[in-house]
């Protein structure tokens, strides 16, 4: 009895631990560690394979990840899918040509909890030294749900990525995300 | 290719036309879904469960589309499906943005109406908020069976796109026209069109149309994909005939047989067309869409008509919406007959606010028609009543549309705003309801006509004399002078099919400012009755402008031969005639402004505008296209001054004559003494002394004289 409580105390702090440094293993199982950038910042970019928000933003993801990879800025996608197959996260990945960025599945909602997301998609953008600086929307192409803009106005993660990397304070750190609610994994009611 | 560049001609000025019908039918065949429950019994919001509660609103509302291999986004088939995205359902529903129906409740009676009751709403937040327990399985209902072929039966002809088009994954939304040979053998009428796309997570609506075998098939594939781009409604191009629209179809909608028995018809051996509005997803799909066609015994006693207020997409109503303004649009129409409204289907583009229409029936009730209060041009539903309407004679139908050209509208195409006028592009604007009816008793139909006929004249009229239809020419010329690449579809396109015209362009074209001898000879003779020549004439002088869009002489014969056709060819409707004269006049007025003192840039424009005058209509502004031609004339002769006596008896005789017969309609008449005194001089013993002696006699206008330019003129 005492073994066991001691083994399940062990595994709790080792849970802790893993949820404060943020460290989780990619689809491929290479470790990540989003909450601790190698470079300058990290993207954490929270989507979905079935919301049609989520999905209609991967090219402009691949495009902003891909232009600031040069400036020390990496970027990491978190699937918050209920129940979802590594299968089915590998034919996302690779119909919205995503292969270019480490992706995860989150299904026990670890980074959406400590990054604080509940829409996706979302981004939260993580300086250096660990800390949020960014979490929100990518632009405002939507209006409200349903009604995309014919012009984006305001984009402002690449608004954050820019002041980080200017040594500047980000000028919106959150911002509102309109797309598909991330639920929590919850036992079946009766 | 003969006829093309009156074919694109036609196909700018007319685009107006075009669309009204395939607007109206489309709702004839587009619906919607199954019909909504009713009200659920209200339900103890303490114990909202799924299987009792929320999986019959689910099944009756939402599945139609959220399930496997439909075009929304997830399926809402089981328990889990439906929880896992249950705060996003209590969100958008009661919101109700979903599911998606944009006419107000209660505002007209329509079919298919997918709207939840306030009560279905409630008990889905409700349960959300309670945990969405699940409820006893036993009163899970079952699920709704979808049939997986076509839902109207075997069709009579099914048709699929020869090849696939590829639709990228992110970028503008794309319009699209396909052209599928239907191979009939016999002429048909068409009950209905059922549509099957395959990419469906990107296909939002298609409009059908049947034309002539090959009408399009120089622009099919031009650019190197699949059919053709552009949004102009497609199917009732006067040009192309036979043609005419076949329905449409938009995510969600279920295929019906039009009401009442009618049909639409179909030629024996046309191409269908159909143009689709493709929503890039994210992801590049390829697109390779069925229809299945539903054909009648025989041709149906009665036609669909149209009412269209404001007509015509509002060109004759449409005035300049300032930018970052609001405006509003309204139009009214008492009926001559009794009618029966089956369907009213509105039209704005992305400026578009709120649709109201009410019928006033002559005992002073009123009827609402359709009240949509924030527009979203990407849901173009159509509404079917659930009951035809009956609507005396008498009846008044009032119909009221607003703008929003702010900068807080999202949907705004320009930012910062710009100011907006009627047009086609997507960035213009347009704004009507168009009714389908047919008069209760058939012996009311000639009365229906006539009634028609005055709508549409009036409305053009209108669209005259506030501007638009000067604008819409002049944007016209403005796209006939831009550079090829720069043009929209039909004109590029069509220019690529004709190469034999652009190589007998492309010298003059080149290296030189004039026309060659040959394209001056065939305008004679084209004024003078010969068709193909005319042809020639505007195929080289079209070419040219496109390879040198500032050609004085190749834009004022085009715009001399462009008159000409439009003025004599009888086959041509009302808006095409206006709208060709529009370009007509804007082209050969900037000949002249570019080439002031070139000869044949004034002759080209003087001579046409005294040639016709005489019988153009009050519209016109005849007198100051007389004005014009004088002053063409007056130029020409104080240019040849010097040597008039170089010039051949033909040549001096056309002009002096031209001068002479234009000032003495114009009431200068000493002036025009003064020139045919000159023919009596310089010209004696000939025809034009003649004509001049008649003329002293009386000194009033004579007759136009009957010059056959074909004698002399000869082309091949």
């Amino acid at each position: 009895m005492r073994w066991e409580r001691g083994l399940l105390g062990a595994g709790v702090i080792a849970l802790l631990a893993g949820s404060v440094s943020g460290q989780t293993r990619d689809i491929d199982g290479r470790s990540m560690a989003p909450f601790q950038p190698a470079g300058k910042a990290t993207v954490l970019l929270f989507i979905q394979t079935d919301c049609p928000i989520s999905n209609s933003y991967a090219p402009e993801i691949q495009r902003i990840c891909k232009a600031y990879e040069s400036r020390g800025v990496g970027c990491s996608l978190a699937y918050e899918d209920v129940r979802v197959e590594a299968a089915a996260v590998r034919k996302h990945l690779k119909d919205f040509s995503y292969s270019a960025i480490p992706a995860t599945i989150d299904s026990s909602r670890t980074l959406a909890d400590r990054a604080k997301a509940t829409i996706t998609p979302a981004a939260v953008v993580v300086d250096a030294s660990g800390a949020v600086r960014y979490r929100g929307r990518i632009d405002n192409f939507y209006a409200s749900l349903g009604k995309p803009r014919q012009h984006v106005t305001e984009h402002d993660l690449v608004d954050a990525l820019d002041a980080i990397l200017a040594g500047k304070p980000v000028p919106k750190p959150e911002t509102e995300a309109l797309g598909c609610f991330i639920t929590r994994p919850q036992p079946r009611n009766k | 290719m003969r006829t093309r560049s009156i074919f694109r001609l036609k196909a700018e000025a007319t685009r107006t036309l075009l669309g009204l019908a395939s607007a109206a039918f489309l709702i004839a065949v587009v619906s919607r879904g199954e019909a909504p429950l009713q009200a659920q019994n209200a339900p103890a919001q303490s114990r909202v469960t799924f299987t009792e509660t929320i999986a019959p609103i689910v099944y009756e509302n939402c599945v139609t589309c959220h399930r496997p291999g439909e075009a929304a986004p997830f399926s809402l088939i089981s328990y889990d499906d439906v929880k896992n995205r249950g705060q996003l359902i209590a969100a958008v529903t009661g919101s109700r943005y979903m599911p998606p129906w944009q006419a107000t409740h209660g505002y007209g009676d329509f079919q298919d109406e997918r709207r939840l009751t306030d009560t279905q709403i409630q008990a889905i937040a409700a349960w959300v908020k309670n945990g969405m327990p699940e409820g006893p399985k036993a009163k899970m209902p079952a699920a709704p069976k979808f049939t997986s072929g076509w839902r109207l039966g075997t069709p009579d002809l099914v048709l699929e796109m020869p090849t696939e088009f590829e639709v990228p994954a992110s970028g503008p939304d794309i319009f699209r026209n396909f052209v599928i040979p239907s191979k009939l053998l016999e002429d048909k009428w068409v009950r209905a069109v059922e549509f099957r796309p395959r990419a469906r997570t990107v296909v939002h609506h298609a409009l059908f149309a049947y034309v002539r075998s090959g009408a399009y098939a120089s622009i099919d594939g031009a650019d190197g994909q699949p059919g053709f781009r552009g949004l102009a409604p497609i199917g009732a191009n006067p040009n192309i005939s036979p043609a005419g629209p076949l329905g449409g179809w938009a995510v969600g909608a279920s295929p019906r047989f039009l009401p009442e028995g009618l049909a639409l018809p179909m030629s024996k051996g046309s191409d269908f067309v159909i143009q689709m509005h493709f929503h890039p997803s994210g992801k590049a799909e390829r697109e390779k869409s069925t229809v299945g066609i539903y054909f009648a015994e025989k041709a149906p006693d009665r036609m669909l008509r149209v009412l269209q207020l404001p007509g015509l997409f509002g060109i004759g109503s449409l005035q300049e919406i300032a930018a970052g303004g609001n405006y509003a649009m309204e139009r009214s129409a008492t009926l001559p007959v009794d009618v029966k409204v089956y369907l009213a289907n509105p039209h704005a583009h992305y400026l578009g606010k709120e649709f109201k229409a009410t019928a006033t029936l002559p005992d002073g009730t009123t009827k609402p028609l359709l009240w949509i209060q924030d527009w979203d041009f990407n849901w173009q539903d159509g509404y079917n009543y659930k009951e035809p309407l009956l609507l005396p004679k008498g009846t008044r139908i009032d119909v009221r549309i607003t703008y929003d050209n702010t900068a807080a509208n999202p949907r705004n195409p320009s930012n910062p705003p710009k100011r907006v006028w009627w047009g086609e592009e997507s960035t213009d604007e347009m704004g009507s309801i168009s009714f389908g009816l047919i008069p209760v008793r058939r012996e009311d139909e000639p009365a229906w006509e006539q009634f028609a006929t005055q709508q549409q004249r009036g409305t053009l009229l209108a669209a005259g004399q506030n501007g638009t239809l000067q604008r819409v020419a002049a944007n016209q010329a403005r796209g006939l002078l831009a550079a090829p690449g720069a043009g929209r579809g039909l004109g590029r396109a069509g220019a690529a099919a004709s190469p034999t015209a652009a190589a007998a362009a492309a010298p003059a074209a080149i290296t030189s400012t004039s026309l060659p001898p040959q394209v001056m000879a065939d305008l004679f003779s084209g004024f003078g009755g010969n068709p193909g020549a005319l042809q020639r004439a505007l195929d080289v002088t079209a070419t040219t402008i496109e390879a040198n869009p500032s050609h004085a002489q190749a834009l004022a014969w085009h715009g001399a031969a462009t008159l000409y056709y439009s003025s004599t060819n009888a086959d041509l409707s009302a808006l095409d005639r206006i709208g060709l004269f529009q370009r007509a006049t804007k082209e050969m007025d900037s000949a002249v402004g570019i080439a002031p003192d070139d000869i044949r840039v004034r002759m080209a424009r003087g001579v046409v505008l005294r040639m016709l005058t005489p019988t153009m209509p009050r519209l016109a502004n005849v007198p100051g296209l007389i004005e014009n031609a004088r002053l063409d004339y007056q130029r020409m002769f104080e240019l040849q001054e010097g040597q008039l006596e170089k010039l051949s008896q033909h040549a001096l005789g056309e002009l002096l004559q031209g001068l002479a017969e234009l000032n003495s309609r114009q009431g200068k008449t000493s002036d025009a003494e003064k020139y045919y005194g000159m023919i009596q001089s310089m010209l004696k013993g000939t025809d034009y002394a003649a004509r001049a002696g008649e003329w002293m006699k009386t000194k009033q206008p004579l007759p136009q004289a009957q010059t056959n330019c074909i004698s002399c003129h000869t082309g091949q």
